[in-house]
C-alpha cells in the first residue's frame, strides 16, 4: 500500500481543516514546496495537492499552478480542488500533475470526465468521493450530490475511472481513525477499481487495518503535519510495498484482433449493380446509401469494387472514396481498374484507407512493391481470383480481368510473391465457390495462410453462417468478405457475427 | 478552429470527412503560419516513416510542430513521428516524446490490419507495421494486445497521439475526436 502525504493549501498557506469545514482551519506554514520537498526525502513518491481555496470558490489561479509545476518536479503529484471541466484537467496536467482529482466534475458534467479519461489515460484520473454515511457531497462538501455512495461508485467505473479517492468526511481532520469498514465493503463491492482511503488516519495501526481491509493506497494529513506519525513509520507498517499500474495489464492473449466482416459492393460508372433487397432505401443504386446502411448494422469494413476500369470508371471511383468517407465512420478499400500507383495515391487522397490491385499487378508485379513504398504496405492490398486445376500440382490458378482470363500461374506461389512485394493483406476469392453460397474454399485459404504473415480476406461461397465460421477456423482468414448473400437479405450482418461468437471467435460487438 | 496538416503521407481527407460528420470546425494548414494561427492541430498520417520526415524537413515544419503549444494530436504514422527515431527505414523523427518506433514482432500477423480491443474495453481500428515504445510508459494512455503489448494512445504535454484511427473507429472513435475538439478552445 503506498503512502501520500497531503498538503492543503488555503490563501496560500499550508493547512487542514476540521471536517472539511472553513471557519475551523489549522495553518501549519506558509511554504508548501518546504513541506513537499520534507516528504521527498522521508520517502514519498506521491503527493496530494489540493486547492482549497478553489474547492471553496471556484477558479483557479495562476499562482496554484506554478506551484504545481514546481512540486511536480520534486516528487509526483496529484492535484485536486475546483477542477471542474476539461480545459482546468488540461491545464493541470500540463502543469506537471500526474493526476487530476476530480468529485463535483462527475456529477456536474460525466461526459467531460468521460473525455479526459479517453485523452489522459485512466492513470491520470482519480475520483473524488467525499462520503457522508451513505451520501456523497459535492462543492467542497457543502452540497449533496443527489446521489448514493454506491451508485456513484457506478457511475464512476461507467466512466472508465479506475482509482477512487474516498473520504469519509465525518473523520476527516480529526485523528479519530480511519472508516475501515467502509472500504472494506468498498473492495467488496468494487474489486476492480483501486482505493485510496482518506480521513481520520493516526497512526501505523491505522495503515495496517486499512491495508487489510484492501486499501491501494492512503492519503495522510493532520497526522503527518502534527507530528503526530512520522513518514516512515507509516510506510513501515505496510506489506505490501509494490505500486500497482493503473493501466490494467491486458490479458495475455496473442492478440485481441477481432475476426472482420465485410459486405463487398460490385460497382459500375458509379452504381451499385448487384441487386439488393434492402427495404426503405430511396435508392437501392447509390453505393454510400448501401455504405451507410451497411455500417449501421455493425460491418467492420467495405470494399468497392469498381468493375468498369476504363479512365471514366477510375475518375467515378474517385468520387465514390469521398463520398463514401463522408458518409461512414469504418474503414473501406477500393478496388478495380488500378493499374498506377497514381491511381491508387488519389483514391487513398479521396479518403479510400486501402486499395486492391489484381490484374495489374499480375501483369506487372512491380506494382504492388511501388504501391507499398509509396503509399504504405497496410494500404496495399493484392486482390487474387484463383480456380482450381490439374496444374501446379493439384493447386489453384490465378484468373485475370474478373475470371475471363487464365495467367497460368500458381495462386499459393503468387500470394506469396505477392506480400514479399509489399502486398500488406491479401483478398482472396474462389472463383469457383464465387455466387454458390456453397462455403469459403477453405483449402485455398489454409494453404495461403501457411505461407503468407498477413492478414487474409477470405472471398467466394460464404452462404450459411457456419461457412463463415469455417473460413476462420478451418482456412484462417482473418477476415469473411461476402456481397450476395448480404445484399438479398439471406444473411444479415449480425446473423454472421452471432454465429462467429457462438463458435468463440472474437468479434467486434 | 483546428487545422489538420497537409504534408506527403496524409489520409487527409479521411481525417477532414470525420470532422466534417462530426460538425467540427477544421482547415487544412501547411505553413508555420498557418500552423500559429489554429487552436488545436492533427497531425495525420499513413505511409512511409522516412518519406514523411523528409518532407517535413523540406517543408521546415519540424520547428512549428515541436514547438506547438496547442493541443496537438498525431494519428497512427502521425504520433510514431514524434518520437525520436523509427526502425521503419532508420529514420530520425521529431523527438519530442522520448522512445523509439519498432517493428510489430514476428509471431503475430503483420502488418496489424483491423479492430483490436483496447484496454478499455472498446474496439479501434488499426492499420500498422511498427508500434511505438515510448521511453517512460507514464505517457502510455491506453493499450492493446497483438504479440506484445503496444502504445495505442500517449500523451505528453500537449501532445497527444493515438495508433488507430479514430476517423475510422466507429462511435470509439467520433467520441474521441470530440473529446479532443472540446480541448481545443
Amino acid at each position: 500500500m503506498q503512502v501520500i502525504p497531503a498538503i492543503d493549501l488555503l490563501d496560500g498557506k499550508v493547512v487542514r481543516l476540521a471536517r472539511g469545514d472553513f471557519s475551523r482551519v489549522t495553518v501549519f506554514g506558509d511554504d508548501p514546496v518546504r513541506v513537499a520537498e520534507d516528504y521527498r526525502r522521508s520517502g514519498a513518491d506521491r503527493l496530494h495537492f489540493v486547492n482549497l481555496s478553489a474547492a471553496k470558490d471556484g477558479g483557479e489561479d495562476r499562482q496554484f499552478l506554478q506551484l504545481v509545476s514546481r512540486l511536480s518536479r520534486i516528487v509526483e503529484v496529484q492535484v485536486g480542488g475546483g477542477i471542474r471541466d476539461l480545459p482546468s484537467v488540461r491545464r493541470h496536467l500540463e502543469a506537471g500533475a500526474s493526476a487530476v482529482v476530480v468529485g463535483t466534475m462527475l456529477f456536474a458534467d460525466p461526459d467531460a470526465v468521460r473525455a479526459a479519461v479517453a485523452l489522459f489515460g485512466p492513470q491520470s484520473i482519480v475520483a473524488a468521493l467525499d462520503v457522508d454515511g451513505e451520501k456523497v457531497k459535492i462543492l467542497g462538501w457543502r452540497k449533496d450530490s443527489g446521489s448514493g455512495l454506491w451508485d456513484a461508485a457506478r457511475l464512476v467505473e461507467r466512466l472508465g475511472i479506475r482509482q477512487v479517492l474516498a473520504t469519509d468526511i465525518s473523520r476527516d481532520g480529526m485523528a479519530s481513525g480511519p472508516n475501515v469498514a467502509l472500504y472494506a465493503e468498498w473492495k467488496r463491492r468494487f474489486p476492480r477499481l483501486r482505493i485510496t482511503a482518506s480521513g481520520g488516519v493516526r497512526d501505523a495501526a491505522d495503515i495496517r487495518a486499512l491495508e487489510e481491509a484492501g486499501c491501494d493506497s492512503v492519503v495522510v494529513g493532520r497526522a503527518l503535519l502534527d507530528n503526530s506519525a512520522t513518514f516512515a513509520s507509516l510506510v513501515h507498517a505496510c506489506t505490501r510495498k509494490e505500486i500497482e499500474s493503473a493501466v490494467v495489464p491486458q490479458e495475455e492473449k496473442q492478440s485481441g484482433l477481432a475476426v472482420r466482416v465485410i459486405p463487398c459492393l460490385d460497382v459500375a460508372q458509379g452504381r451499385v449493380v448487384k441487386g439488393t433487397n434492402f427495404q426503405n432505401l430511396r435508392d437501392a443504386g447509390d453505393p454510400v446509401e448501401l455504405a451507410r446502411r451497411y455500417c449501421d448494422e455493425g460491418a467492420d469494413e467495405l470494399v468497392f469494387l469498381d468493375i468498369t476500369a476504363t479512365s471514366d470508371g477510375r475518375r467515378t471511383a474517385v468520387e465514390l472514396a469521398s463520398r463514401v468517407a463522408d458518409a461512414v465512420n469504418i474503414p473501406f478499400t477500393i478496388g478495380g481498374g488500378v493499374c498506377r500507383v497514381a491511381d491508387a495515391r488519389r483514391l487513398l487522397e479521396a479518403g479510400a484507407d486501402k486499395v486492391a490491385v489484381n490484374s495489374a499487378a499480375v501483369a506487372d508485379p512491380t506494382l504492388l512493391e511501388e504501391m507499398s513504398q509509396q503509399l504504405g504496405v497496410a494500404n496495399t492490398i493484392c486482390a487474387i481470383d484463383a480456380r482450381r486445376t490439374r496444374r501446379h500440382g493439384g493447386g489453384w490458378t490465378v484468373l485475370t480481368r474478373g475470371g475471363r482470363d487464365d495467367a497460368n500461374i500458381d495462386a499459393v506461389a503468387w500470394a506469396e510473391r505477392a506480400v514479399r512485394l509489399g502486398a500488406g493483406e491479401l483478398l482472396v476469392t474462389s472463383h469457383d465457390r464465387d455466387g454458390t453460397a456453397a462455403g469459403f474454399d477453405t483449402d485455398l485459404l489454409a494453404r495461403i495462410k501457411e505461407k503468407v504473415s498477413v492478414p487474409v480476406i477470405a472471398s467466394g461461397g460464404g452462404g450459411s453462417p457456419e461457412s463463415f465460421v469455417d473460413a476462420v477456423r478451418v482456412g484462417g482468414a482473418d477476415a469473411v468478405l461476402a456481397a450476395g448473400v448480404f445484399h438479398f437479405g439471406v444473411l444479415s450482418i449480425s446473423d454472421v457475427k452471432a454465429a462467429l461468437r457462438s463458435a468463440q471467435i472474437p468479434i467486434r460487438p | 478552429m483546428i487545422g489538420i496538416l497537409r504534408y506527403n503521407a496524409g489520409n487527409r481527407e479521411s481525417v477532414i470527412a470525420a470532422l466534417r460528420r462530426l460538425d467540427i470546425p477544421a482547415t487544412t494548414v501547411e505553413t508555420s503560419d498557418e500552423i500559429a494561427r489554429v487552436d488545436g492541430l492533427i497531425f495525420p498520417g499513413a505511409g512511409a516513416a522516412g518519406a514523411a520526415m523528409d518532407d517535413l524537413r523540406t517543408k521546415r515544419l519540424v520547428g512549428p510542430l515541436r514547438e506547438f503549444r496547442k493541443p496537438f494530436l498525431g494519428l497512427c504514422l502521425g504520433m510514431q513521428l514524434l518520437l525520436d527515431f523509427s526502425e521503419e527505414g532508420n529514420t530520425e523523427c521529431l523527438g519530442i516524446v522520448r522512445g523509439t518506433v519498432r517493428r510489430l514482432p514476428d509471431d503475430v500477423v503483420r502488418p496489424h490490419i483491423g479492430w483490436n480491443r483496447l484496454d478499455t474495453g472498446e474496439y479501434a481500428y488499426f492499420a500498422h507495421g511498427y508500434a511505438c515504445f515510448p521511453a517512460d510508459p507514464r505517457v502510455v494512455t491506453m493499450s492493446v494486445r497483438h504479440g506484445a503489448t503496444i502504445c495505442a494512445g500517449l500523451r505528453q504535454g500537449c501532445y497527444f497521439g493515438l495508433q488507430w484511427h479514430p476517423e475510422k473507429s466507429g462511435r470509439t472513435g467520433d467520441r474521441f475526436l470530440q473529446s479532443f475538439a472540446s480541448l481545443c478552445k
